[in-house]
């Protein structure tokens, strides 16, 4: 299954919502959607970023696949049959002086007139990978129990795919069930969108509908931490929008949902 | 969403013998000379992934035969045991030189337990230290329906 998925030509070849288009991101456990408009991508021809090694850092202890819990013997290096733990600081040399939350997650930003989807492809591509929204919050289940890296399921290998919402910050679990230590590599495409949050009721029911065309992204939680929820309400002044059933009719959706739409 | 990784492993025996095993290594992997960031001689496949092995190269200064070995219970190696050893292919090196196998069709190795792995090992009448190098794919998500 794609992480993302599209209604109409709105994905260009790297994956990435071309300008002028609609991106829904949908929040599974609430059943409620943000819709962007994206007016504009900031980094157009230059999308792909190598990030280097992944920021596994020394003084981190990973956890042992077999009880042999083991520390990055040098930065970037996964242990043996151990996972581990980290944020995703900017890469060295991209931003000169990196302070407070940019230090931890090279993605933050506070405004709500921008947004960024992010694909990332992890060397070698047998790393199981996982995301944390926010950091260090275990939010894969397998039937409502806790699932992931650690477990026999529950994570991806080599890839993640996100969009990075203001005010927040994300982290990362990064699994070696090879029996050896290996370098890794980490290759970033991403889309920095100028973008404006969509209210208007009969754009967001045709969206929503899929009566215009747009890209959908999941929201990789289960629950929506209060945290997140506060962001949400602090930079777009409502916590989504709920998705119609199919049938709903455009009126009774909007009778449903006005009350919730930031003016 | 599947994903492949195409590894290439060179092993090479410790010292010149008459018979022994091929330590693997590979650009990516980290060896310091310590345990346990050493070079491997036992290769377990990563849990529901596939190991397709696509090409063999096995070079020697004298007439060699090198075996590639499969276990089911390949990562006990790691706990101390000894691992149940069936040989998949073997590769006979008549004389000094170079032998290459291009697998049109590749090995594949199905880790369904997490356990499964394979090693190289040779044999020689007279004391050689020979090199392989092992192609290795490596694949998750595969599934067949």
């Amino acid at each position: 299954m794609p992480y993302i998925y599209e209604t109409g030509k709105v994905l260009d070849d790297l994956g990435l919502v071309r300008d002028n288009n609609y991106l829904v991101v949908y929040i599974p456990p609430t059943n409620k959607a943000f819709v962007f408009w994206v007016k504009s991508r900031v980094n157009s021809s230059y999308e792909v970023l190598h990030y280097g090694p992944l920021p596994l850092l020394t003084s981190v202890t990973c956890t042992g696949y077999t009880g042999n819990n083991l520390s990055p013997p040098a930065t970037g290096v996964i242990p043996p049959m151990n996972y581990c733990p980290s944020l995703l600081p900017p890469p060295p040399n991209l931003i000169p002086y990196p302070s407070g939350n940019l230090a931890q997650f090279m993605f933050y930003y506070e405004k709500a007139d921008k947004l960024f989807q992010v694909r990332m492809f992890v060397r070698p591509r047998w790393i199981r990978t996982q995301i944390q929204i926010p950091p260090n919050s275990n939010q894969n289940t397998f039937n409502d129990n806790i699932v992931g890296v650690g477990y026999s399921g529950g994570f991806g290998r080599g890839y993640l795919e996100y969009v990075v919402f203001p005010g927040l910050i994300y982290s990362f679990l990064w699994g070696n069930d090879m029996v050896y230590g290996a370098f890794t590599g980490l290759d970033i495409i991403y889309g920095e969108y100028n973008v404006s949050l969509v209210t208007d009721p009969d754009i967001l029911y045709e969206v929503l509908t899929h009566q215009l065309p747009s890209a959908w992204v999941v929201f990789p939680v289960v629950r929506v931490d209060t945290t997140v929820n506060d962001k949400w309400v602090k930079y777009y002044g409502f916590t989504g929008v709920e998705v119609p059933a199919p049938g709903t009719s455009k009126q009774q959706w909007i009778n449903k949902v006005r009350g919730e739409l930031p003016r | 969403m599947e994903v492949r990784e195409l590894v290439t492993y060179i092993g090479a025996a410790t010292a010149a013998a008459t018979s022994g095993t091929f330590y693997l290594y590979a650009n990516h992997m980290y060896v310091t000379g310590s345990a346990p960031y050493v070079p491997i001689p036992v290769l377990v496949i990563p849990f529901g992934m596939k190991a397709k092995i696509w090409r063999v190269q096995v070079s020697s200064t004298a007439a060699v035969a090198v075996q590639l070995q499969f276990s089911p219970n390949a990562a006990t190696y790691y706990t101390g045991a000894t691992p149940t050893w069936a040989t998949l292919d073997t590769y006979n090196l008549s004389s000094p030189g170079e032998l290459v196998i291009d697998y049109r069709r590749p090995i594949v190795i199905d880790s369904k337990y997490g356990t499964e792995g394979i090693q190289l090992v040779f044999a020689s009448a007279s004391s050689v230290q020979p090199t392989v190098n092992v192609t290795v794919e490596f694949v998750w998500g595969e599934v067949e329906e």
